[in-house]
């Protein structure tokens, strides 16, 4: 497969210089539709320190690799959404295992709103250093987007940035939010016994690790049980760190459990003045969000298409999704927007609020379409209905691939992908194969 | 020169012949040649590693010459720069002659072209940061490159180990070529060269010669301080910060360069090495000491630095506080509330004596704030505090309610052999009992009601898997290096026999030894050295032996409950069937039925009329099953294999005596008799799930797997929590090895095991720290882990608990008058402190009235002294 590269083009490099700090914005999409270098806030971040440790925080994501930090240094922008009232920085690491968002809410801003969208900022290595040296109270100057007095520079001097953008990663960042999407939030833990458990972590764990509530904070378990969070390589939290001091809560989500679950991811949300961090966790540090397959299910239906082109196109970068409102307005049952929204969720369309409890409208700046309709499970999965290689035996079903076969039944296969995750990563080829021939002879 | 010559040249293997030649050849042959060499070089990467291996020094030297620049970049990085190799008498590849390298740099030289600098700069494009390279391959970078060497990660990244060792001679190399100085700059921007900055084999060299250029005006020190400052915001290891810091204390700023960096120090505080955050807290409080440091940063960093754990720090912090506070910075009195929530008693005191030394100068709203950060501190710090800013109404911690874990429940019978096929690719490698256990007892029923259903099931597993292939495995056939009988390998057999032929019926028995090919070897190697032919490993081997000659139609030893147990009425009926159906069970699966039964099984008379076997299973009941053996700790010698090979040293373990132990089965769980202590896996017997009702004796058992930092212990704990009967010194000795756990996940164990079997069995605390001081004292276990393992189990609620055990452990380890204190026991006597709190417990601890009457300012006399006032106060 190979990787499409992304090329970013800013205005100029994004600045923090006197108390004024400038995020320079590349293409994207505003209200209007695609622009250049949209403009998007001018005016104050009302609590300075934990603003520039947040958005260290996003650029560490950005640059991260899990376990460790070698070979090509190139790692994307961070993603900057206005969705009017808040400002939301997204980032997603280079391992494509952990996400980072910050939302800027309105009690963290003071200042005009020009539009609203989504779209690429700068961080660069000058810019990062200035961030690390914010400190005190005052407030620090922001515009994201290119400022009007002094856009006039058109000696033609730009700064482009030109990186691989592999399909796993955006698969990754898209399908994050439709993961997150199913948490229900665990626990709450003052600042304090936050930093005395994610001290208490282990830094090299070789398998997940399981939390449960005790008291005011989360114990280590050994073993999954209904309510638990997954821990898994918890070095990966290592971005929330710094910014614990500024903290008034850490909040825990993860997805249902039981006794005997696989690992699963989490979501750990920061509390801070004014604004929110959270990081999604995958379920291991070998595992991205972008084999969890998820939405394989939705995809291979193909029902909910048509659905999610009507819903899209009613979205206007809301900073909370009503679905009961979509459903009114598109004439939809609510299930359906649903679905609709999960479609959109891994076309990177919208993204998921923990804390809300409800979707953002947010255009990724990458073409995600076709990344999740490329999805290599369910692409092979179609190329052996397409082999006929799917013999359909009442409940069972004999897949042939090679010189072996496997046997599908009530979704469980006896391949090793099977065997090894028992469905918690989503259907094998083998058992979506099934349901696509199954789909295919029903009409 | 035609292509033949040249072929001729390079299949010849002398270097320099082929160079010589190259030397003649104009722009005109250059390019007739390019298109064949590169044809030969194609095919020569065909052909196999050793014939391939013998040219690419001979095809970089010809491509030099010949080749336009596009295609040398990847060629030079595909051919070896190195001596050429080929096949010594004994067809061994060496390296002989010189390397290529000199041939390929005159050649490169001599043709007189404009784009080496431009090759150079592709040729360092296509290095990665990682790994390591040829030499010679850097060198012709360096040495073609224009004006300035190119600077891509990779070519900065493998710069180190290129250099010279020592300083002097780092020195020398950059000053000989003078384009180096531009690249210093980037040994801080590119990830993972602070590393090889430190490993080199001179430690120090690196940091030595960048000071040294410094020094003499060759670099800018301020490009330097600026470039470390960078790299360490950026975060990394002890490994890639060791040389960084070396560097900042060679440069050793002044306060001018200090006051403009306040703020690139105050970032590395929150949460980098401590070593880092150590460096920074020092050159802080140097510009504080100045009055050059503004007073938000140092409130900030305080702030974060009361969030790490390391003491010597926060201490440190403190004392810079205090003296900040004399000079008149009484802002900083604020931020000392931060500290009452440190997870150290210690730092806690020292914070709260600080602000009482200025109680004086506190305003009304620090006051305030103050107060409310005490609610943090523990009982006595708190009545301390109380005085000053007024009682504080401490927030009652709500004490979280332990939870026994639900016991896990036996999953269905497999239903159809598709099921099973499912079942077994999930869990054929696992070692889940339960699941084991659905599987065998469905392969026997599928193998013989449907035998041929089951073979077309597993067709395509053993398509794919030759080790699943049917039939019984001929261990006459094996050869000896595959391994002895193992429970694994034993469990495939099943899977291979119920594939297999079967030659017998019901009432056929099993064949003896000389019947069954190969069968002699398998009981040879069982019995070889140690008898370790346990009964679960020769009940999975009579399983598969039965499936091939004498089927039946069901397992006696199923068991009914996830812990392993049978429900006697189950057996019962089991046997009843048989009886009806005209069969007798297999032999060691009737043994396993029987010892899987419940203790107070009530079957005997029910089962006494149903052939041999009922007979049997009356008799076992009878004589009380397995009876009341004495379980006993005990130091006695273990084997222990390692260099010195088999010797005994003396451990810690737990004996089981049967009295009366003629009966076989009895007395193959009988250590005394057969001396197994250590659970190497091959001696390994009584697993909880073969005898569940006897959670001791299987304990006893297991305690070698727990000694030395009980790694990976966390699964077989929690079947022993599973699992019924009385708690005994086996299950003690287990949980006290379990609670020096060295991993956080093995700890997490420990304390799920503790919170289980208070519920459901009414553990005692005592009882386990009995087995915990015996085993600190003959080290054995380390204190400083069981501290912190108890204080996890307090925190889950277990406070009766935790107190009982502290109590036990303070009292047994106390040390004799004079003596030295054990290491971390003031972490346990100031776990005692947290504990009172808590508990309130009536009455003195003995020998702790001795202990704190002591004085000094050791932290062990300070605790205990604290400890002796909590217990006075209540």
């Amino acid at each position: 497969m190979s990787d499409a590269a992304h090329s970013l083009t800013y205005r100029r490099p994004s600045v923090l210089d006197g108390g004024r700090l400038g995020l320079e914005t590349a293409g994207g999409t505003a209200l209007a539709g695609p622009a250049g270098n949209p403009r998007f806030f001018t005016g104050f971040l009302t609590d300075a320190a934990p603003a520039a440790g947040g958005l260290q925080a996003i650029a560490r994501v950005a640059r991260s690799r899990y376990p460790e930090l070698t070979g090509r240094p190139a790692f994307r922008d961070p993603v900057v959404t206005c969705n009017g009232d808040r400002l939301r920085f997204e980032s997603f690491s280079r391992c494509c295992g952990v996400y980072a968002r910050l939302d800027v809410l309105s009690g963290g801003l003071d200042g005009q709103v020009h539009d609203r969208g989504t779209t690429n900022v700068d961080i660069n290595e000058p810019l990062r250093r200035m961030l690390a040296r914010v400190g005190g109270r005052d407030p620090l100057h922001l515009s994201v987007g290119p400022d009007d007095l002094t856009a006039t520079t058109l000696d033609g001097s730009v700064v482009e940035k030109k990186v691989p953008l592999p399909q796993r990663w955006l698969r990754g960042f898209a399908e994050v939010q439709v993961i997150t999407a199913g948490f229900e939030p665990r626990a709450e833990l003052s600042a304090a016994e936050a930093a005395r458990l994610l001290r208490s972590l282990p830094s090299r764990s070789s398998g997940a690790l399981w939390a449960v509530p005790a008291g005011r904070s989360l114990r280590l378990t050994g073993s999954p049980a209904p309510g638990a969070v997954c821990v898994a390589s918890p070095d990966r939290l290592e971005s929330l760190v710094p910014l614990l001091r500024f903290a008034r809560a850490l909040r825990v989500h993860g997805p249902q459990v039981r006794a005997g679950s696989h690992p699963v991811a989490s979501a750990w949300e920061l509390d801070l003045p004014g604004m929110r961090l959270v990081l999604a966790l995958s379920p291991g540090l070998n595992r991205g969000f972008s084999g969890e397959g998820a939405v394989l299910d939705a995809l291979a239906s193909d029902d909910s298409e048509t659905d999610a082109e009507l819903i899209g196109a009613l979205l206007a970068f809301e900073p909370r999704v009503e679905v009961d409102l979509l459903a009114e307005r598109s004439g939809l049952p609510q299930p359906r927007v649903g679905d609709a929204l999960t479609q959109l969720g891994t076309a990177g369309r919208v993204g998921y609020d923990l804390a809300e409890a409800a979707y953002f409208h947010r255009e990724l700046p990458y073409d995600a379409t076709g990344a999740e309709a490329m999805n290599p499970r369910l692409r092979n999965a179609r190329a052996l209905v397409e082999a006929g290689a799917v013999h359909i035996d009442g409940d069972t079903a004999t897949v042939v691939v090679g010189d072996h076969a496997h046997r599908v039944r009530d979704g469980g296969c006896t391949c090793r992908w099977w065997a090894e995750f028992g469905g918690t990563r989503g259907k094998c080829k083998h058992a979506l194969a099934v349901d696509v021939a199954r789909n295919g002879a029903r009409g | 020169m035609n292509w033949d010559d040249l072929k001729e040249l390079i299949e010849q293997g002398d270097l320099e012949v082929l160079a010589g030649a190259l030397r003649e050849i104009g722009p005109a042959d250059s390019r007739a040649l390019a298109k064949p060499l590169m044809d030969f070089e194609r095919s020569m990467r065909q052909e196999d590693f050793y014939t391939a291996q013998q040219y690419p020094a001979m095809l970089a030297v010809a491509g030099a010459a010949v080749l336009p620049m596009s295609t040398l970049v990847p060629w030079l990085s595909r051919n070896s720069l190195d001596r050429p190799m080929r096949p010594d008498h004994n067809r061994v590849l060496r390296p002989y002659g010189a390397p290529a390298f000199d041939h390929v740099l005159a050649l490169l030289r001599r043709r007189d072209v404009p784009w080496l600098p431009q090759l150079a700069e592709k040729l360092a494009q296509r290095l990665r940061p990682r790994g390591r390279i040829s030499s010679h391959y850097w060198q012709l970078i360096t040495a073609i490159a224009g004006d300035a060497l190119p600077d891509s990660d990779g070519f900065v990244y493998h710069w180190p180990e290129m250099i010279g060792r020592d300083a002097t001679t780092i020195v020398d190399e950059i000053l000989g070529d003078r384009r180096f100085l531009t690249l210093i700059p980037r040994l801080f921007e590119v990830d993972g060269v602070a590393r090889r900055l430190a490993s080199s084999w001179v430690q120090d060299s690196w940091p030595s010669a960048l000071a040294e250029l410094a020094a003499a005006g060759e670099v800018d020190r301020l490009v330097l301080l600026d470039g470390l400052l960078v790299r360490l915001q950026r975060g990394g290891k002890q490994a890639d910060v060791v040389a960084l810091i070396a560097l900042h204390e060679k440069l050793s700023p002044d306060l001018d360069e200090l006051a403009p960096r306040g703020g690139d120090y105050a970032a590395l505080v929150p949460d980098s090495h401590s070593t880092v955050a150590g460096m920074a807290q020092r050159e802080l409080q140097r510009l504080d000491e100045a009055n050059r440091l503004e007073v938000d940063v140092l409130l900030d960093v305080s702030r974060a630095m009361f969030f790490r754990p390391e003491k010597k720090l926060v201490r440190a912090q403190l004392s810079w506080l205090d003296k900040a506070i004399r000079r008149g910075r009484a802002d900083a009195l604020a931020v000392l509330g931060g500290a009452f929530g440190h997870e150290s008693a210690d730092i806690q005191e020292r914070a709260l004596k600080l602000v009482l030394k200025h109680a004086d100068e506190l305003d009304a709203d620090v006051r305030e704030e103050l107060a409310e950060a005490a609610a943090a501190l523990p009982q006595d710090l708190r009545a301390r505090a109380a005085e000053v800013f007024g009682a504080s109404e401490a927030a009652p911690e709500p004490t979280p309610v332990p939870v026994a874990a639900s016991r896990p429940e036996m999953p269905p019978p497999i239903a159809s052999v598709d099921e099973l096929v499912t079942v077994f690719a999930q869990h054929a490698h696992e070692g889940d009992p339960s699941e084991r256990e659905r599987i065998l007892a469905a392969m026997v029923e599928f193998a013989f009601t449907d035998r041929a259903a089951l073979c077309r099931a597993f067709a395509p597993l053993q398509a794919q898997s030759p080790w699943y292939a049917p039939g019984l495995p001929d261990w006459g056939q094996q050869r000896n290096w595959i391994g002895s009988p193992s429970e694994g390998g034993e469990f495939t057999a099943v899977l291979r026999a119920a594939t297999g032929e079967c030659q017998g019926d019901v009432t056929s028995p099993i064949p003896c030894v000389d019947e069954i090919p190969g069968e002699a070897d398998w009981e040879e190697l069982v019995t070889r050295g140690v008898d370790y032919g346990s009964v679960s490993l020769r009940r999975l081997h009579e399983i598969a032996l039965g499936l091939a000659y004498a089927p039946r139609p069901f397992l006696m030893s199923t068991p009914t409950d996830a812990s392993g147990l049978i429900a006697p009425e189950a057996l019962a009926e089991r046997l009843e069937r048989a009886a009806e159906q005209g069969f007798e069970p297999w032999e060691h699966d009737l043994v396993v039925a029987m010892l899987r039964l419940p203790r107070d099984a009530a079957i005997a008379d029910r089962v006494r009329g149903l052939g041999a076997a009922g007979a049997q299973v009356a008799r076992w009941i009878d004589e009380g099953g397995l009876g009341r053996p004495e379980i006993r700790r005990a130091v006695v010698p273990v084997k222990k294999y390692d260099w010195r090979g088999m010797h005994f040293e003396d451990h810690t373990r737990v004996t089981v005596t049967f009295p009366d132990s003629a009966d076989p089965v009895r007395k193959s769980f009988d250590s005394t008799a057969t001396g197994r202590y250590s659970a190497v896996l091959r001696e390994q017997n009584a697993a909880p799930d073969l005898v569940p009702a006897h959670r001791d004796l299987s304990a006893a058992h297991q305690v070698a797997a727990f000694a030395d930092g009980a790694r990976g212990s966390a699964t077989v704990l929690g079947r022993l929590v599973d699992a019924y009967g009385p708690i005994g010194e086996g299950m003690t000795t287990v949980l006290a090895y379990a609670l020096g756990a060295r991993e956080p996940a093995d700890r997490a164990g420990v304390v799920d095991a503790l919170i289980t079997l208070t519920a459901r069995d009414g553990l005692r605390g005592a009882e386990v720290a009995d087995a915990v001081v015996e085993l600190v004292a003959r080290d054995e276990v380390v204190l400083g882990r069981v501290v912190q393992a108890v204080r996890d189990a307090t925190r889950a609620g277990l406070v009766e608990f935790g107190w009982e055990v502290v109590a036990v452990l303070i009292e047994g380890l106390l040390p004799a008058d004079g003596a030295r204190p054990r290491t971390a026991l003031a972490d346990l006597l100031a776990l005692g402190v947290e504990l009172v709190e808590q508990v309130r417990p009536g009455g003195p601890l003995p020998g702790l009235a001795a202990a704190a009457a002591r004085g000094g300012p050791s932290r062990f006399a300070k605790e205990a002294r604290r400890l002796h006032q909590a217990l006075s106060a209540t």
